[in-house]
């Protein structure tokens, strides 16, 4: 086993960039004969902060919905995982809750991740502005930490 | 000397009761839409000299009575009207009538009614400036809209008070003005659904709704869209649109990810419905909140012209959607029905039954009062504030946290500020300006003005914020609806449904497309703007045109 690849993290998503990211994780993990795969997904409340003219503001019962959504999203993934590899890659969820970026960034700050693996989506200046969690100014911080792969 | 002065005195005084008389001087001052001015400077001159002096009140009518010789000169009797913003109007008080009092006083009486006429002045530009400003600021977020409001409003009042202290031509808005023009219907109708729905949603019911839909749907993906499409109408019809889609959507990607569809098949259905199905009702949307409120139009006014063309445009949508869609709805995974059913009914249970018992309970008095606020003459906000206080009474919810948590202040005081800023463009003539300028666009044409206001209406508010849109056409619709004739309530519904049914257009259309598109990324499908656009303009355009064409034809 390589001594520089026991923990591969990768952030799912079920959009095809997130599959794409799968298929590369599941190939690094083969290459480089790496022992567990986390799967990572973000609990990111944050996106909306209130300002409409909406009588509730998001709370915990958004917080539930994104853990509701991040269960399917995990479960398909492992599924996935199985369906392709048959049982020989070991998962692990990690869930994490706050700002995206800042999550990752402590996450690969605070553990050892030898590679992380981010599925990123084309985003506009509008769908960014709009919609927040946005990691590229965090990039060039968490590649300090980690060898840091981006697929689109 | 005592003996002197007393006869001297009382010869005075009988040669000047002798020679006393009272002039007696009232009448109306309206612009040229109609309306009455207020707070109008109203001199009575006599031989070039200020002899009285009064106000208009808020329905325009002022009176003066003032002591005067008996031998007046009636040519010499001028009446000056004077405002800021209002050219100036000095006029001769003809026709004076004469009288005596049960002293045998003369008593002189004269009428002046007038049509002011407007006059630009640097207060009309600076609230031009300053509301410009406000929406561009809003539209942009280049500032948070309530700091940008209370920005704007705070400096009509300060300009007011400085430069308008030292010239009247700056004076824009006094602040009685600035606290008249809040309208507090709204902001206690708003205040109080907020109580309501905060409470409401502790029960889970929202989430169970989804769950339902999906259960109903049986495992039908199309069918469970235009389910949702149906239960997200209704919903957002008593809940405002961003609370609907902030509970309904999460249920629905988490659903569409467990069918292996794109979540997208659902949720721009979703959020779409819940535009349209905030145009129903008076509580819906805010733009109809404030519609309701500024032409007093009841709960079921709304309901009996609004609901059924938003009955009709939704239907036309599920195939819109279908169209759109139809490959990801054959494409849902229906493997196994029942343990996705037994999942969702884990996840989303009613978690506080008791309290869902008691919040429906009030929630349906609140309904029955908002359908006899109209026969009861009482305000919408009132029968929302009795549901507060209800639901607070029995739900033994903590009010601190209610109020911190629950109840967006910084929604009320945007709402707050932008009713000065509009009320300030009103006193200054720019609304008036406006309402002119449509109107000669109109050609005094019921149908011309419904497709102006209609489609103006819709593709501003996919673009800006609809709310400053409406607080700004209020007035304007207001005076279409006088002067043209037949017009009767139907230029508010075509203000209403272009300016809900507009939010649809685009992403930044609406509040409710924000959050959904925020949802969305964080689930791992970012909604791009095109994305948005592709779908939601031509539902955008398919819904305006019904809405145009049942007005067209009376509906």
């Amino acid at each position: 086993m390589d001594k520089s690849c026991n923990n591969v993290v990768l952030m799912v998503k079920p959009s095809d960039v997130g599959g794409r990211a799968l298929k590369k994780a599941l190939d690094i993990m083969h290459e480089n004969g790496c022992g567990k795969l986390g799967l990572l997904f973000v609990i990111d409340k944050e996106f909306f902060s209130g300002d409409s003219s909406g009588y509730v503001k998001p709370d915990f019962l958004v917080e539930k919905g994104l853990e509701g959504i991040g269960d399917a999203i995990l479960d398909n993934t492992e599924k996935t995982i199985k369906k392709i590899e048959k049982g020989s890659v070991n998962t692990e969820r990690i869930i994490l809750h706050g700002e995206t970026a800042q999550e990752i960034l402590k996450f690969v700050q605070n553990n050892n991740v030898d590679i992380f693996i981010i599925p990123k989506d084309k985003r506009g200046p509008i769908e960014k502005f709009i919609t927040g969690g946005d990691i590229d100014e965090f990039t060039k911080e968490i590649e300090k930490h980690t060898k840091l792969i981006t697929v689109e | 000397m005592k003996k002197f002065f007393l006869p001297f005195f009382l010869l005075m005084l009988f040669v000047s009761i002798a020679n006393s008389a009272t002039l007696r001087v009232g009448g109306v001052i309206k612009n040229v839409h109609n309306d009455p001015v207020e707070d109008m400077h109203v001199n009575i001159l006599y031989q070039g000299k200020v002899i009285a002096h009064t106000m208009t009140t808020s329905n325009g009518s002022y009176f003066v009575e003032t002591p005067i010789d008996n031998k007046l000169d009636t040519s010499k009797i001028y009446v000056e009207l004077q405002k800021t913003t209002y050219k100036t109007v000095k006029e001769h008080l003809t026709d004076i009538l004469t009288s005596k009092n049960k002293n045998n006083e003369t008593i002189y009486i004269g009428t002046l009614n007038k049509t002011m006429l407007r006059a630009i002045t640097p207060a009309f530009w600076i609230s031009l400036i300053i509301l410009v400003s406000i929406f561009v600021l809003i539209s942009f977020d280049v500032l948070h809209r309530t700091v940008a409001a209370i920005v704007g409003a705070s400096l009509l009042l300060f300009v007011s008070y400085t430069l308008g202290t030292i010239s009247e031509n700056y004076f824009v808005i006094s602040f009685n003005q600035a606290i008249q023009a809040i309208d507090f219907n709204v902001i206690f109708l708003l205040m109080s659904m907020m109580i309501i729905v905060g409470v409401m949603k502790k029960t889970g019911i929202f989430q169970w709704l989804a769950y339902k839909s999906y259960a109903l749907s049986n495992g039908n993906v199309f069918r469970l869209a235009t389910i949702l499409m149906f239960v997200t109408a209704l919903v957002s019809a008593f809940l405002d649109n961003v609370t609907t889609m902030l509970l309904l959507a999460p249920v629905s990607i988490e659903i569409a990810i467990m069918l292996d569809i794109n979540p997208f098949s659902l949720l721009l259905p979703e959020v779409l419905a819940s535009n349209m199905g905030g145009t129903a009702t008076l509580i819906g949307d805010p733009p109809n909140i404030m519609i309701g409120s500024f032409a007093h139009l009841t709960f079921n006014d709304f309901v009996i012209n609004l609901s059924p063309i938003i009955i009709i445009i939704l239907i036309a949508n599920v195939f819109v959607m279908k169209f759109f869609f139809n490959k990801e709805y054959k494409k849902g995974k229906i493997e196994n029905v029942n343990a996705l059913l037994e999942k969702l009914k884990e996840e989303y249970k009613i978690t506080n039954p008791k309290l869902l018992k008691h919040s429906l309970i009030i929630l349906a008095f609140v309904i029955a009062l908002f359908v006899t606020h109209g026969i009861l003459h009482m305000e919408p906000s009132i029968a929302a504030m009795v549901g507060a206080a209800l639901i607070l009474l029995f739900s033994g919810a903590d009010i601190t946290e209610i109020m911190e948590h629950e109840v967006e202040w910084t929604t009320l005081v945007f709402f707050m500020m932008l009713f000065i800023i509009v009320g300030a463009a009103v006193q200054t003539g720019f609304i008036s300006l406006i309402a002119t300028w449509v109107k000669e666009l109109s050609g005094n044409s019921l149908i011309l003005a419904i497709i102006l206001i209609m489609w103006v209406s819709a593709f501003a508010s996919a673009i800006i914020d609809n709310i400053p849109f409406t607080a700004t056409m209020l007035p304007v619709v207001g005076y279409l609806t006088a002067t043209i004739p037949h017009a009767g309530n139907t230029l508010w519904w075509a203000l209403s449904l272009g300016a809900c049914l507009g939010g649809n257009g685009t992403l930044i259309g609406a509040s409710a497309n924000v959050v959904t598109a925020g949802l969305a990324e964080r689930a791992g499908y970012p909604i791009t703007f095109k994305y948005f656009l592709k779908i939601g303009g031509p539902a955008m355009v398919v819904s305006v045109a019904i809405s145009m064409v049942w007005l067209l034809i009376g509906g």
